[in-house]
């Protein structure tokens, strides 16, 4: 009851002298408020997924494919002047696919030597 | 001291909107109070910031809940009222508000969608109550009424499933909308008058603080 006097008194309502009804009491302190309320609801999803920054580390992607196909593929990098990956990606990225810039760059040792 | 929550998992009730009346209106009383603005669209935070014109209203928009239960804290030591906007879905910062509140307040317009989630927002509270081991009253305000039987039926469902309804309601009012645009308080006619009866009824339940004038009169 003594947290309800304390609201009472901030309100000075004493002063008019009307008749209070009694508040609740305070809420638990933040840090526990937001535990407490995690645990009675798990399910409940933020207002706002906070964006995660990933390390987009480069990886590998292992094709198994017919000779001919691989043949194409690289008589079109011939023809355009690009490695076969990127005529994979550039064609992954043209069908909708979110591949990163730095996918569809040469990176070979052939172009790095040009430099 | 005191925090005053408005919440319903359905969007488009008027949480926005009684916010804005309600907060337009107690800073023209002087009221000492801040707004918190849970939703990540922002419209009130929003609001407050570009359009409103009056005497200045402290607002701020927090829609993470580990900072917004400790932005909630740090405002009820510093303010006699703070108000709290939350986003029409279920979400944790929208439990926050309600766990962090000492009385909710439930905008509901008369569709069955507007009822459902009344009721689950109303058992949201119950179960926040328990948990916190507090009792957090839950007021329901019907909104956008009009006279006719689907109100009529819809105020008789919100009483039906036992919950607290107020005598005060909200007529549809063009002045509601207009404001948003004008950033202009009404200070005549039903929106205002409705918004007033709001906040003598409200604080008649002991879940505001009187004006400032009064409490000094």
């Amino acid at each position: 009851m003594a947290s309800c006097r304390k609201h009472v008194s901030a309100w000075g309502r004493n002063d008019v002298g009307t008749k209070f009804k009694p508040l609740p009491p305070p809420a638990p302190d933040p840090a526990n408020l937001v535990e407490l309320v995690r645990r009675a609801d798990p399910t409940a999803p933020p207002a706002r997924v906070e964006p995660t920054v990933r390390n987009d580390e480069p990886t590998t992607l292992n094709l198994r494919l017919r000779m001919s196909s691989v043949e194409a593929i690289g008589a079109v990098a011939e023809e355009r002047g690009m490695t076969m990956k990127q005529v994979v990606t550039l064609a992954l990225r043209d069908a909708g696919v979110a591949v990163a810039p730095e996918d569809l760059e040469d990176r070979s040792t052939k172009r790095r030597g040009r430099r | 001291m005191p925090v005053l929550t408005l919440a319903n998992s359905k969007g488009g009730c008027g949480k926005t909107t009684t916010g804005r009346m309600m907060a337009a209106l107690l800073a023209m009383e002087g009221a000492d109070f801040a707004v918190i603005d849970a939703d990540p669209n922002r419209a009130l935070h929003r609001w407050l910031a570009n359009l409103y014109e009056g005497s200045e209203i402290i607002h701020k928009a927090e829609e993470n809940e580990d900072r917004l239960a400790h932005l909630i804290a740090e405002m009820r030591e510093r303010h006699a009222l703070v108000l709290v906007d939350t986003a029409g879905f279920e979400n944790l910062g929208s439990s926050v508000a309600i766990a962090s509140a000492d009385a909710v307040l439930i905008p509901c317009m008369s569709s069955e969608a507007d009822l459902f989630e009344t009721r689950r927002t109303a058992e949201k509270v119950r179960s926040l109550s328990v948990t916190t081991r507090r009792k957090i009253p839950a007021y329901v305000v019907m909104n956008g009424i009009r006279a006719t039987s689907v109100s009529a039926y819809a105020a008789q469902q919100v009483q039906e499933a036992g919950l607290q309804m107020l005598k005060t309601t909200f007529g549809r009012r063009a002045d509601f909308e207009a404001m948003t645009l004008t950033g202009k308080t009404p200070r005549t006619g039903e929106a205002w008058r409705e918004t007033m009866k709001l906040l003598r009824e409200m604080r008649s339940l002991g879940v505001m603080p009187e004006a400032r004038e009064r409490v000094g009169a």
